[in-house]
């Protein structure tokens, strides 16, 4: 081979080597602002001292929708699918909380038994 | 013979000298579109097309459970806004746009176990208003009839 083709050949190699890296950087994590709302809502209503204790099982669904939002944003991108799991992610929060007002009122009624 | 042959070691030769990306370098690009792809592609349309059937019908479930826990009455803009979202799901559905359609019912789903857990917050609620109201009312009692005391039972006695 001469030294033209050897210096063709690395040069080829150096071009595919750089499409690999912009390939793979393409790939990497970018910042979405929906998730950061999520998150919020999430850490909001997971140290609200009325939930605490008292609405454990939809506070835990919704942990799993924002870790699902936060899998397809890391995974696939897909911004649609990301806003979309956000959405639910806050509805699932709205139902912890009326949960959480559920109990509190249940408690109070076994409060108010003993009195009557 | 010979002519035709040397012909051929030179249009091979001018290929080997000319050939921009060797064997390597295909493979390298196979790879790297495969695996773009693959990541990509399959994970989407699993997502879109599997579950679509699956978010209709609890979506139609958790209207029901809704319904059944007075949040017609109870939590009505919420159960409505389900209701109106399972519909669109079934138009984006029948149209052919399935994410779409999953999309919705997953919303009305949720929508509807929303409007399930205010209504049934707000029952609670009303119950501890109503026992509360009513321990007042006998507490007042209670106190009155303990002021009057004696004198009460003798006026009753007369």
């Amino acid at each position: 081979m001469s030294p033209e083709n050897t210096l063709h050949n690395c040069r080829a190699r150096a071009a595919t080597l750089s499409l690999l890296a912009i390939l793979s950087g393409s790939c990497g994590v970018v910042h979405n602002p929906a998730l950061d709302r999520a998150r919020n809502v999430y850490e909001r209503v997971r140290r609200d001292p009325a939930v605490a204790g008292r609405a454990a099982v939809a506070l835990e669904k919704t942990r799993s929708t924002l870790e699902e939002a936060e899998r397809v944003w890391s995974e696939e991108q897909d911004a649609n699918e990301v806003e979309h799991l956000v959405y639910l992610t806050e509805k699932r929060a709205e139902i912890a909380l009326a949960t959480a007002r559920r109990r509190i009122a249940a408690d109070e009624i076994q409060q108010l038994r003993p009195q009557r | 013979m010979g002519t035709i042959f040397s012909i051929k070691a030179a249009m091979i030769g001018r290929a080997k000298t000319h050939l921009p990306f060797s064997a390597f370098n295909y493979v390298i690009f196979s790879a790297a579109f495969l695996s773009f792809g693959c990541s990509i592609l399959p994970l989407n349309s699993e997502r879109t097309a599997k579950p679509t059937v699956g978010a209709f019908s609890k979506a139609e479930l958790s209207l029901r459970t809704a319904a059944e826990a007075r949040a017609d009455e109870l939590a009505p803009m919420d159960l409505q806004r389900a209701k109106e979202k399972l519909e669109h799901a079934r138009k984006a559905m029948a149209a052919g746009r399935d994410t779409e359609a999953r999309r919705l019912a997953e919303a009305a789903d949720v929508e509807a176990e929303l409007a399930e857990a205010k209504a049934e917050a707000e029952i609670m609620r009303l119950a501890a208003d109503y026992i509360r109201r009513r321990g007042d009312v006998l507490r007042q009692e209670l106190e009155g009839d303990v002021k009057r005391g004696p004198a009460t039972e003798t006026s009753r006695g007369r």
